[in-house]
């Protein structure tokens, strides 16, 4: 296999692995447009919704109604979180309320370990292991899951922003929230859509990822922090930015453990998280944001 | 006042029916002994990446606790067992032990399945001059200095890394790649490898590192298969092992893939993608993963037995079968156990009693375990014989004994 080949395969395998990271990071984006709150507790959302369909399935739930559940329970968790916590406490500081978020998920974390405990759970792949052949280099059908499913919740929130009511008020929110008050669009109720959606997202993400990875109660540690990355170098408020991100995130990473050594992996994405924040902190693409972390 | 005194009777009548029932609500411990209880000191992983393998020895200390106690204790004194989490975590292992050693003051340690916290720990244990019968594998835990407080039971790379070579010169093979966990367990093997494949006359054509929990390894996985090695040496303990095997398999890595017993636990086996990935794939065994496969005149199959029905019996349907860390448990354990009794130490003096619980331990000769044989004395620490090391392979979901 050339050097050629090889960094086909480490471009592909990149682009898998930033999907996920895409999709994460399109959940941070949502509810940072619409609250400032950087939602630590997002890579919970992914956690929930990989497990409690694995375990639904294993317990003998059609998977797709296991999905359909999984979903469901993380919009619910992500509904109860902005209502219970971040709502009581929308007058405190940004950095409280993201500080809120991280406990958060450690309560979830916690709850996980205690009902899941540290085994880790899968379910079948959606079409299959046979892997497809690119060249020299190799992806498997549910990578190409992965990227196709970013794609569909890419363009449908696209539209959903700019085509539907509740989408457009959800943008002011975002750009101006007291005049999106005085137009008569309640807030509060765009906040809690805000969590709902990203909720769903994370929950999207954990279920297309978890036939490649398997799942289990901490992997929503790496998956915020990545998914934050993604978001940050997509600027935090553009869809495409953060697709952007995700992706030359997930191919760096996997340029660096292939080229370099694997040690170099999570570095990566930390890495890439200081040069942004030094460098262009409103993102490659530039946004309304810059410099307003 | 009249109403007083009647509610004063009243009270004294209920006080005395309460006492009896108190008594018999008191738990029943056999007949442990009136001794004061021998405090052994039990840290390991019951969080964090090495839980799986944790939690599992746990529950055998803890029925082997239970089995000891209800037998009557040793030489008539209950086993206390005092356990700390060190949450897969070298610095929270080493003030666990410290709280053992010096808070608890217990008279012996055992446990740490993690080579990299044990590592952390043995000096400790070494300078307070208390037993650790260790739990973990890396031989490097009894040296640098070599150790006079610590044991093991379970195998070294010695077995693990040379129970891969016996088996790929068995087969003719010369020539292998190499992906290992770039953590304790792993780097040791690594260490061990590099300082032997050439002596033992192999070549080793890539030698790349994943990390604990990595979930892709299709970069290291294409390096590794542009140098078209004659076998993949895959060696870890955690999911991403088998992950990593599956992603060799779909990058077109058709030759033989070898691991450790790590690979085999019940948390990877047990979740039907992982196992399914590892088809055909030949590990490094011991005898409790498959001890009904084992033939009746191998001395440790009656032990397993024994063991399996005792871990059914305390934990019912919760209970999957034994595996190999558990016999692990079990030895490091029911050695530690054996010597406490052969010692027979005074516990109002903690230094002398941990010496002679240490001298004791240095007898153990011909112990038949569930996991391995062991032959320890005061030059040899672990003392693993090569008859409990089999091959496993997984064949049709299902893990075979192979030798």
């Amino acid at each position: 296999m050339g050097l050629l080949d090889q960094l086909l395969q480490f471009a592909l395998s990149g682009v898998g692995i930033g999907a996920i990271y895409a999709i994460v990071g399109l959940g941070f984006m949502i509810v940072y447009s619409v609250t400032r709150v950087v939602n630590f507790a997002q890579g919970e959302f992914v956690m929930v919704g990989g497990m409690l369909t694995a375990v639904l399935y294993a317990a003998g739930v059609p998977l797709l109604l296991a999905m359909a559940i999984a979903v469901a329970f993380a919009i619910l968790l992500g509904a109860l979180i902005q209502r219970g916590i971040i709502h009581p406490a929308r007058n405190a500081s940004t950095v409280t309320l993201i500080l809120l978020t991280f406990g958060v998920s450690i309560v979830i974390r916690g709850i996980a370990l205690l009902v899941w405990k540290t085994d880790p759970h899968s379910f079948p792949a959606f079409s299959g292991e046979k892997s497809i052949a690119i060249g020299q280099a190799v992806v498997s059908p549910q990578a190409i899951w992965v990227v196709g499913t970013l794609l569909v919740v890419a363009v449908a929130l696209f539209l959903f922003f700019d085509r539907t009511m509740p989408g457009k008020a959800l943008q002011a929110c975002a750009i101006n929230p007291p005049a999106a008050r005085l137009m008569g669009i309640n807030v509060e109720t765009m906040a809690l859509v805000a969590f709902g959606l990203a909720a769903a997202m994370g929950a999207v993400a954990g279920i297309v990822t978890t036939p490649l990875t398997t799942t289990s109660y901490d992997i929503g540690i790496p998956m915020a922090v990545k998914g934050f990355v993604a978001a940050l170098v997509g600027g935090l408020n553009r869809i495409e930015g953060v697709l952007l991100g995700g992706v030359v995130l997930g191919i760096l990473e996997s340029m660096a453990a292939g080229l370099i050594s694997s040690g170099f992996k999570d570095a990566i994405a930390l890495v890439v998280l200081v040069l942004v924040l030094l460098l262009r902190p409103g993102g490659l693409l530039g946004g309304a944001e810059a410099g307003n972390i | 006042m009249r109403t007083h005194r009647k509610s004063l009777l009243y009270l004294f009548v209920l006080g005395a029916l309460l006492m009896p029932a108190l008594l018999a609500c008191a738990p029943s411990t056999g007949s442990p002994g009136s001794g004061e209880p021998y405090k052994i000191g039990f840290l390991n992983s019951s969080s964090g990446y090495m839980a799986a393998m944790g939690s599992q020895e746990r529950d055998v200390v803890l029925m082997l606790e239970e089995k000891v106690n209800k037998a009557g204790g040793i030489n008539g004194r209950p086993v206390k067992i005092v356990y700390y989490d060190d949450e897969s975590d070298e610095s929270k292992g080493v003030l666990a032990l410290k709280k053992l050693i010096s808070e608890d003051k217990v008279l012996a340690v055992t446990g740490t399945a993690a080579s990299g916290i044990a590592m952390a720990e043995a000096p400790v244990a070494e300078e307070a001059r208390i037993p650790f019968v260790t739990m973990n594998s890396s031989y490097s835990v009894l040296l640098n200095p070599a150790k006079k407080w610590v044991f093991k039971v379970a195998s070294s790379e010695k077995f693990l890394v040379g129970g891969i070579y016996r088996y790929l010169k068995s087969k003719g093979i010369s020539s292998f790649a190499w992906l290992s966990q770039g953590a304790g367990f792993g780097r040791e093997a690594r260490k061990y490898l590099e300082e032997t494949y050439q002596k033992e006359g192999f070549k080793v054509v890539a030698n790349e590192e994943y990390g604990p929990s990595d979930t892709d390894m299709k970069p290291q996985l294409t390096k590794i298969k542009s140098t078209n090695p004659q076998a993949l040496v895959v060696y870890g303990a955690e999911p991403a092992g088998a992950i990593a095997i599956r992603q060799a398999r779909e990058l077109g890595i058709n030759v033989p893939v070898l691991g450790p017993p790590s690979m085999t636990m019940g948390a990877i086996m047990n979740v039907k993608e992982l196992r399914e990935g590892m088809e055909g794939a030949i590990f490094v065994a011991f005898k409790p993963d498959m001890w009904q496969q084992l033939p009746d005149n191998d001395p440790q199959k009656k032990v397993n037995e024994e063991f399996d029905r005792d871990m059914k019996a305390k934990y019912g349907a919760n209970f999957k079968g034994l595996e190999w860390p558990m016999g692990v448990g079990y030895d490091a354990f029911t050695i530690l156990i054996n010597a406490i009794k052969k010692a027979s130490p005074d516990t109002s003096k903690l230094e002398d009693a941990r010496a002679k619980i240490r001298d004791a331990l240095e007898q153990t000769k011909g112990y038949i375990g569930a996991f391995g044989m062991l032959d320890q004395s005061p030059t040899e620490h672990e003392g693993l014989s090569w008859e409990s090391v089999v091959i496993g392979e997984i064949k049709v979901g299902k893990y075979q004994l192979v030798k």
